[in-house]
């Protein structure tokens, strides 16, 4: 699979701790030694897809499960040999409904719709100069902050049964976080709940200049609608040439 | 009428295959891992070094008798019986720390009885039946190495006299 997503708000916030850091720094006599790209709005990853449905009379419908997993992790140093580590992580999950024409010939074209179900994380370590990275709770930014998102996907796609049972398959999704009746701005952001955790500091920044606390609403929320394609091999059952098989 | 029928199964099934959604972003999402078997993670080597240092001397130590334990601990509060994530620590077949937990993939927390309290493990290799730990204290890094084991747990106390 290959997706690009709106990771807008993600980037202003790394950027933003950037910011952010530079003075307190600059008073210590320290500088950034090193500070990765922002995070990327493209990649490729690997998709798992379960399909179960029909095809018959011309047209098909087809129940669609589809998984993927991604992460992307940036670190900054700062002159004294530490630093931070940002990892951000992300498990998608659609359930999607095909609906569409299936092909007297070898070509089926579909539309689909249905659900996806978004777990985000944002993984906050301190790094030390010896390399080794740790969660504690010494430092406010320390944390595993996590949100969890509902959305509505659609798009379409095009399969090719270039030979009995096994099909390739194409398919566009654009994924989009929210169904309605939370407006973004309304929703809670990446948070980290745990005991140890100073609550001033229990959600992860937007913008690292800016106030954060529970009613500042300066807090990440992971509204990254994505544009997907999906290419895909499909194992199917052609009942009609089994019974034709069975016949002869 | 037979397909569709076949169709609302599989959805039905598949469906099914998601029931782990409720448990992904949950506090305690590695607490079942742990858990597994007798609960018991042997302590194989202990090391500790300064973290300051680029590169750091580390002392290492292979403890004996000494492992975590994680289980469910039933309490009653307000009539109602409760199940707590609880974990231990024993070294040298004694109980050092005691305390309920939120395992979460990247860390585990042997939690405080007030906010901001707590002791953290950042997880820094985890595999079927082995888990290497880091806690860090004052720039000063321990890290354990663990390996599933069934531990014996040590016999509680004799507080019945039969007299």
């Amino acid at each position: 699979m290959g997706y690009r997503a709106d990771y807008s708000d993600l980037q202003k916030s790394y950027a933003s701790y950037i910011t952010f850091m530079e003075p307190i720094l600059s008073e210590n006599n320290l500088k950034f030694t090193a500070v990765d790209d922002n995070f990327s709005n493209d990649a490729l990853t690997g998709a798992f897809i379960f399909q179960a449905g029909v095809g018959q009379d011309g047209y098909s419908i087809v129940f669609t499960a589809m998984s993927t997993k991604t992460s992307q992790s940036r670190d900054v140093y700062w002159s004294n040999g530490f630093g931070r580590n940002f990892t951000w992580k992300e498990t998608r999950r659609e359930t999607l409904f095909d609906v569409g024409f299936f092909g007297t010939k070898r070509f089926d074209f579909y539309g689909t719709f249905g659900v996806n179900w978004n777990w985000t994380r944002m993984v906050s370590y301190y790094i030390y100069p010896d390399k080794s990275r740790n969660l504690s709770h010494e430092f406010a930014y320390n944390g595993v902050y996590k949100k969890y998102t509902v959305g509505l996907s659609f798009g379409g796609g095009l399969r090719f049964r270039f030979k009995n049972f096994i099909a390739l398959e194409c398919r566009y999704l654009y994924s989009k976080i929210g169904i309605g009746g939370i407006a973004k701005s309304e929703d809670f952001g990446l948070s980290d709940n745990s005991i140890t955790k100073n609550p001033d500091y229990s959600y992860f920044p937007e913008d690292f200049l800016a106030p954060i606390s529970i009613t500042s609403g300066n807090e990440l929320r992971p509204y990254f609608n994505r544009h997907s394609i999906t290419l895909s091999a499909v194992f199917y059952l052609n009942l009609e040439e089994l019974r034709k098989k069975r016949k002869t | 009428m037979k397909q569709i029928t076949l169709l609302l199964l599989s959805t039905s099934i598949l469906t099914g295959c998601f029931k782990q959604f409720s448990d992904i972003n949950d506090d305690n999402e590695l607490f079942p891992k742990l858990a597994q078997g007798n609960g018991t993670w042997e302590i194989v080597e202990v090391e500790t070094w300064d973290a300051t240092s680029v590169d750091p001397v580390k002392e290492t130590l292979q403890p004996k008798d000494s492992f975590f334990h994680f289980y469910l601990r039933s309490k009653i509060v307000s009539g109602t019986v409760i199940d707590l994530n609880y974990g231990e620590l024993f070294i040298n077949n004694k109980i050092f720390e005691e305390a309920t937990i939120s395992a979460q993939s990247e860390r585990i927390i042997f939690e405080g009885n007030f906010v901001g309290s707590g002791k953290i493990y950042s997880i820094e290799e985890r595999s079927h039946n082995a888990m290497v730990w880091l806690h860090m204290e004052n720039n000063k890094a321990t890290r354990y190495s663990l390996k599933k084991c069934q531990c014996i747990l040590p016999e509680t106390s004799k507080v019945e006299t039969g007299g």
